[in-house]
C-alpha cells in the first residue's frame, strides 16, 4: 500500500502525470485522484442526507437515493485509478470525514468493510472490467446504511436518544413505523439496487460524455 | 527534520499575526474535535449544552477568533430559541422537516464550534502535519488534505455551473446530468492539473518530507486536552444530568 514509490528519476513525470501509469503502486497523483473523487463523492450523497429530515422512511432510503448520485464519481475514480487499495483509502477518508459529524460509529464499520469487499471484487476482476467496478460500488455503496441502520439494530436505545437530543415527537413517533425489520431487508435490497442502477445510468453517462471527452 | 525555531517562526502559521492570547496545537483541536463528538452522543440538558457552547466561544476568542465566537453564539442562540420557542408552539406538520434540520443542527454544534476553530486556525498543510505527527500513513494523508482542500472549489465550480445553466433553458429532467457532468470533467481536470504541480513539487519523492510548522504540544494544550477528557468523564457518569 506504498503510497512513496521510489522516484525512477523520470524528467518527464510532470508531464506524463495524465497518463495512467501501468504499475500497480499508488503514486501521488493517484492519491490526489482519490481525494478529489472522495470530495465528490462526499457532497453529492450530502445531497439525499439533507431531504432526509422529511420523514424516517425517507431517511431509512437514503442509502438508496446516495448511491443513484455517488455512482458517478465512484465509477469515475476506478476508471482513472485501477490499482488496489484506492477505494479502502476512500473509505478510509470518508471515515475520517463523517467521524467529525456525530455520526454513527456503524458508518465507520461498513465504509471499512464495504471498502474491503468492493477491493476484493475489483481484484477479482483484474481492476479493468466495468461489471467488477459496478460490483464494489453496491459493496461500498453499504458504507451509508450505518446512518438509518440504528433504527433496526437498536431502535429503543436509539428513540430515546433522539428525542434526548431534540427531535420532534411526531418524528420519533413516526420512526416506529418504520422500525420492523422488514423495511431494513427493503432498505438493504434497493441500496444494492439503486448501486446497480447507477452504475448503469453512469455507463450511459460514460458513453455519451466521458469517453468522447477522452476522461475514461 | 524541523527548521531552527528561528525558521519555523516564519513559516506559514494558520492564525499567525491575528493577536490570539493562545495558539493551540492541531492535534489539541482534534482531541477538543473527538472530545465535542462524544458529548453529542450524550444528550446534554439546555443549561450543561449553552455553558460548553460559552466554554467553545470563549477559546475560539482567545485564539484570536473573536467574530467567530459571536456567530457561534448567536447562531446557537437563534437555533435554540427557533427549536424550544418558535416551532414547539407550531403543531404544524411541514414545518416537521425544518425542526429535523435544527434539531440535527443543535445536536452537532459542539461539533461544528470545533470544526470552525480547525478551520480558522490551521491550514490543510498544518493539519497535515498534525496527521503526520499523530503517525498517520501518508497514503491517508494525502487524498484526506485534498478531500478538504478541493470543498471550497467544489463549492465555487458548483456555483459557476449554477450560475451558466440559469442562462440557458434546460428542461427539468436534464438538469441534473447538465450539473453533474461539467462538474466531474472539472474534477478530472483539477485532478490532472494538481497532480502535475504536486509532482512537479516532489510528491513522490521517497525522502521523508520536511516538518516545516514544527508543531509542539505545550502546557495550554494538554490544559484544553484535560479539561474536554473531564467534561467527557463527568457528563457520562451522570452527575451533572
Amino acid at each position: 500500500m506504498s503510497a512513496r514509490i521510489p522516484a525512477n528519476g523520470d524528467a518527464n513525470a510532470g508531464a506524463a502525470s495524465t497518463t495512467p501509469s501501468t504499475d500497480l503502486g499508488l503514486k501521488g497523483r493517484d492519491l490526489i485522484t482519490i481525494g478529489i473523487f472522495t470530495a465528490l463523492y462526499f457532497a453529492l450523497t450530502m445531497i439525499p442526507m439533507f431531504v432526509s429530515g422529511i420523514h424516517p422512511m425517507v431517511w431509512a432510503f437514503f442509502p438508496a437515493m446516495a448511491a443513484i448520485l455517488g455512482s458517478v464519481p465512484f465509477m469515475l475514480l476506478c476508471s482513472r485509478v485501477r490499482k488496489p487499495f484506492a477505494i479502502l483509502i476512500m473509505g478510509s477518508v470518508m471515515c475520517l470525514i463523517t467521524l467529525t459529524g456525530s455520526f454513527t460509529p456503524l458508518i465507520v464499520g461498513l465504509f471499512v468493510g464495504g471498502a474491503l469487499l468492493a477491493e476484493l471484487a475489483r481484484y477479482l476482476t483484474h481492476y479493468e472490467r466495468y461489471l467488477g467496478n459496478a460490483v464494489a460500488f453496491a459493496f461500498f455503496s453499504l458504507g451509508w446504511l450505518g446512518s438509518p441502520l440504528p433504527i433496526w439494530l437498536f431502535h429503543d436505545a436509539f428513540a430515546a436518544h433522539i428525542a434526548q437530543a431534540g427531535m420532534p415527537a411526531e418524528y420519533v413517533a413516526q420512526l416506529a413505523s418504520v422500525s420492523d425489520p422488514i423495511w431494513m431487508a427493503a432498505c438493504i435490497g434497493a441500496t444494492v439496487a439503486c448501486a446497480c442502477l447507477g452504475s448503469l445510468l453512469t455507463r450511459a453517462l460514460f458513453r455519451k460524455h466521458f469517453e468522447r471527452a477522452g476522461l475514461v | 527534520m524541523g527548521l531552527p525555531a528561528t525558521s519555523r517562526s516564519r513559516q506559514g502559521h494558520g492564525g499567525e499575526g491575528r493577536g490570539g492570547l493562545l495558539r493551540l496545537d492541531p492535534r489539541t483541536l482534534l482531541g477538543l474535535l473527538v472530545a465535542s463528538t462524544l458529548l453529542s452522543f450524550l444528550g446534554l440538558p439546555l443549561w450543561l449544552e449553552a455553558t460548553l457552547v460559552l466554554v467553545l466561544a470563549l477559546l475560539q476568542a482567545a485564539c484570536g477568533h473573536a467574530a467567530l465566537a459571536v456567530r457561534s453564539v448567536v447562531t446557537y442562540v437563534v437555533v435554540v430559541a427557533t427549536l424550544d420557542l418558535v416551532l414547539a408552539r407550531l403543531g404544524i406538520v411541514f414545518v416537521s422537516a425544518f425542526t429535523y434540520s435544527l434539531s440535527l443542527a443543535r445536536s452537532v454544534f459542539l461539533c461544528g464550534m470545533c470544526c470552525a476553530l480547525i478551520v480558522a486556525e490551521c491550514s490543510v498543510h498544518r493539519a497535515a502535519a498534525a496527521l503526520r505527527a499523530l503517525h498517520a500513513p501518508e497514503p491517508l494523508i494525502i487524498p484526506f488534505s485534498t478531500t478538504l482542500r478541493y470543498f471550497p472549489t467544489l463549492v465555487r465550480d458548483a456555483g459557476h455551473i449554477r450560475d451558466a445553466m440559469a442562462l440557458r433553458d434546460i428542461p427539468l429532467l436534464e438538469r441534473l446530468e447538465a450539473f453533474v457532468v461539467p462538474l466531474m470533467v472539472c474534477a478530472t481536470n483539477t485532478a490532472d492539473d494538481l497532480s502535475r504541480a504536486a509532482v512537479c513539487r516532489g510528491i513522490e519523492d521517497p525522502s521523508r518530507v520536511t516538518d516545516t510548522e514544527g508543531l509542539r504540544m505545550c502546557m495550554a494544550d494538554w490544559a484544553a486536552l484535560a479539561s474536554a477528557a473531564l467534561a467527557v468523564a463527568v457528563v457520562r457518569s451522570g452527575v451533572l444530568l
